[in-house]
């Protein structure tokens, strides 16, 4: 039975909290339930088993390893800089557009992902952007760079979107009195702004590298996917599920759960200990 | 010293109109005036968190209207004294110093003065959320301090503490401005709060300055009956006003006729505080009374408010030892309106 801790004492269960609990309950229920049917495929069964070490060992799918790991890394790093600005000037300023440019940032979001990467794809080869990035020697299209364009267009979506929530609630008085105090506005955000809201911060990193991890369907669309080029694992998995290969294929998920899982281990410890856990550490 | 001349800004729908006022060196002002007649946005715009739209505010006669905030040597403590959430208390202090350029030792060399006057040794190394609301207020106090300003902006800084805290807190602060002599403004809703710590006033009514002046100028002589009823002068009558003399003026209201030292004509508005009227027993020589029924007592410790019926109602003080007989309810007694404590408003 789940009982309510409060800060001063404990109570006992009511239909609220059990109601609260069933749902939590349930939809954990399909989440495990998705991790363990895969890992008993793949471990449970003799074909699973050969197909995951046929796999680790396979030059191919090491590569889309590789290259998910690294592109979906370079592409959070850049989305996360493009997320912080965006988030705090659409929070913070008013001028006439920002209504605007604040439902356009929500595109990526809500468009179709393979739709994304179609008009991606138009945008550089049917207008003046794509000859104008190849005359100062930037490649996208079918190129690995394309794949952390893609991330980093789709990603930064959701990471602005979190984090204009975090700068939407925070005191705007905090970095009036750093200023007060003798900073430069920059100064104020970067030594008292950014900090405040630095769960908020490595909450929105968890969100973008996960996103970029997981995109496959604009990737294809933009990048196509050449074996060993720019074939990223979610479209290894893909194409191994085209061909039946559903052991080869789980295989690979695995591959991607337990790197998700060690990236958010990192991400999380990194950020330090929560204010709340602060608090609780240093009360007298 | 503080010099606002005509100051005009903009907040959202909130305009600012033509403020001006001085605050003499090393005095304690107060901003006074109900939520929403922009105190805070005046104080704001003087730290240079708002532009102004027009006038001028003039620091120990430099003219900071164009500076930003960090220029200006303004320490400022908001209401809920905004410490900074991430920082430990020592950092919290020593901020400004560090963003000014100091050295991490030298500015905890430099804070030492203020740590020992507001006594925040044993809260250093705490984090903020820990600290209980008068020791947050000290830090917030230390915090603006520490960069040793030229001017003092407090927003309500006693709002959030306990009623039984809150006096004592205001007698504090008011003694460290004194040590300090820094010219000091003060954000209140609270007229006692007020009364307690200040040398000056000024109120503040949707956006307009209504009047400002030494305390006792704002509540012995307001301009008119908003600032009156603000301060809190119960007695305020209408009536005609007809000149006498040269130093007297007669007030002719509800059948009665007294005397003032103010100048006026005509149909009036007129007042005269609780405390400065006199009670007499009826029948005794009583220049400038109006004889009234007691209807009610009621002791409040250090002074009794007696309410009077004379047609009109009337409201006195008295203390508790200037009373030669115990007063009766019931019986008539004569109110003493002196001269000089009757005031003609605009």
């Amino acid at each position: 039975m789940m009982r309510t801790r409060t800060s001063t004492n404990r109570r006992s269960v009511s239909f609220f909290d059990t109601a609260f609990g069933v749902t939590l309950g349930v939809y954990v229920f399909f989440i495990a339930g998705i991790i363990i049917a895969n890992f008993l495929l793949v471990a449970g069964t003799p074909l699973g088993r050969d197909q995951f070490w046929e796999s680790i060992r396979d030059p191919d799918v090491l590569y889309s390893v590789w290259l998910s790991v690294w592109t979906a890394t370079v592409a959070a790093i850049i989305a996360l800089g493009i997320s912080v600005p965006s988030s705090y000037l659409l929070s913070r300023y008013r001028f006439p557009g920002v209504g605007f440019l604040d439902a356009l940032v929500d595109v990526p979001i809500v468009l179709p992902p393979l739709l994304f990467g179609i008009s991606l794809l138009v945008l550089f080869q049917r207008t003046f952007v794509g000859p104008t990035f190849r005359a100062i020697g930037m490649k996208f299209v079918h190129e690995p760079s394309g794949i952390v364009l893609v991330q980093v267009l789709i990603a930064a979506a959701y990471g602005t979107r979190m984090l204009k929530g975090a700068f939407d609630s925070l005191d705007p008085r905090l970095p009036a009195v750093a200023q007060t105090l003798g900073c430069t506005r920059a100064r104020a955000f970067f030594t008292v702004t950014l900090p405040t809201v630095r769960n908020s911060i490595v909450a929105a990193l968890v969100m973008i590298l996960a996103r970029a991890l997981a995109l496959y369907g604009p990737i294809i669309a933009f990048v196509g996917s050449t074996s060993g080029y720019t074939e990223v694992m979610p479209t290894r998995m893909y194409l191994e599920m085209s061909v039946g290969r559903l052991e080869a294929a789980l295989a690979v998920s695995m591959m991607m759960i337990a790197m998700a899982v060690v990236v958010l281990l990192i991400v999380k410890l990194a950020g330090g200990p929560t204010t709340d856990q602060v608090e609780r550490m240093t009360r007298v | 010293m503080l010099q606002v001349e005509k100051l005009e800004t903009v907040a959202g729908d909130f305009h600012l109109r033509g403020v001006s006022l001085m605050a003499p060196s090393g005095s304690y002002g107060v901003l006074l005036g109900p939520p929403g007649s922009g105190k805070s946005v005046l104080v704001e715009t003087i730290c240079g968190l708002r532009k102004a739209t027009a006038g001028r505010i003039l620091i120990e006669d430099t003219d900071v209207t164009g500076y930003e905030p960090r220029e200006r040597l303004v320490g400022y403590v908001p209401q809920d004294y905004v410490l900074f959430p991430t920082k430990k208390v020592v950092d919290n202090v020593i901020f400004g110093l560090r963003s000014r350029g100091m050295g991490q030792k030298e500015a905890l060399r430099q804070i030492e003065w203020v740590v020992d006057l507001l006594h925040i040794g044993s809260l250093l190394c705490r984090w903020p959320a820990t600290l209980s609301g008068g020791e947050q207020q000290r830090v917030a106090l230390a915090r603006a301090l520490a960069i040793k300003p030229r001017l003092l902006l407090l927003d309500e800084p006693v709002s959030a503490l306990d009623e039984g805290l809150r006096e004592r807190v205001c007698r504090d602060l008011r003694k460290f401005q004194r040590e300090l002599g820094i010219t000091t403004i003060h954000i209140s809703h609270n007229l006692e709060e007020a009364l307690a710590v200040s040398d000056w006033a000024a109120i503040l009514n949707l956006g307009e300055l209504l009047q400002y002046g030494p305390m006792h100028e704002l509540l012995h002589h307001p301009r008119n009956e908003t600032i009156a009823q603000f301060m809190r002068a119960e007695n305020i009558f209408s009536g005609t006003a007809e000149p006498l003399s040269e130093k007297h003026t007669v007030l002719k209201f509800s059948g009665h006729q007294i005397r003032t030292t103010d100048k006026g004509e005509g149909e009036v508005k007129f007042m005269v505080r609780p405390e400065l009227l006199q009670v007499l027993p009826k029948g005794g020589q009583a220049d400038n009374g109006i004889e009234a029924r007691l209807t009610d007592v009621a002791d409040r410790g250090i002074y009794q408010r007696l309410e009077f019926d004379a047609g009109i109602p009337i409201v006195a003080i008295a203390s508790a030892q200037g009373q030669p007989k115990k007063l009766i309810v019931g019986e008539k007694y004569n109110v003493v309106f002196p001269p000089d404590a009757v005031h003609i408003l605009e």
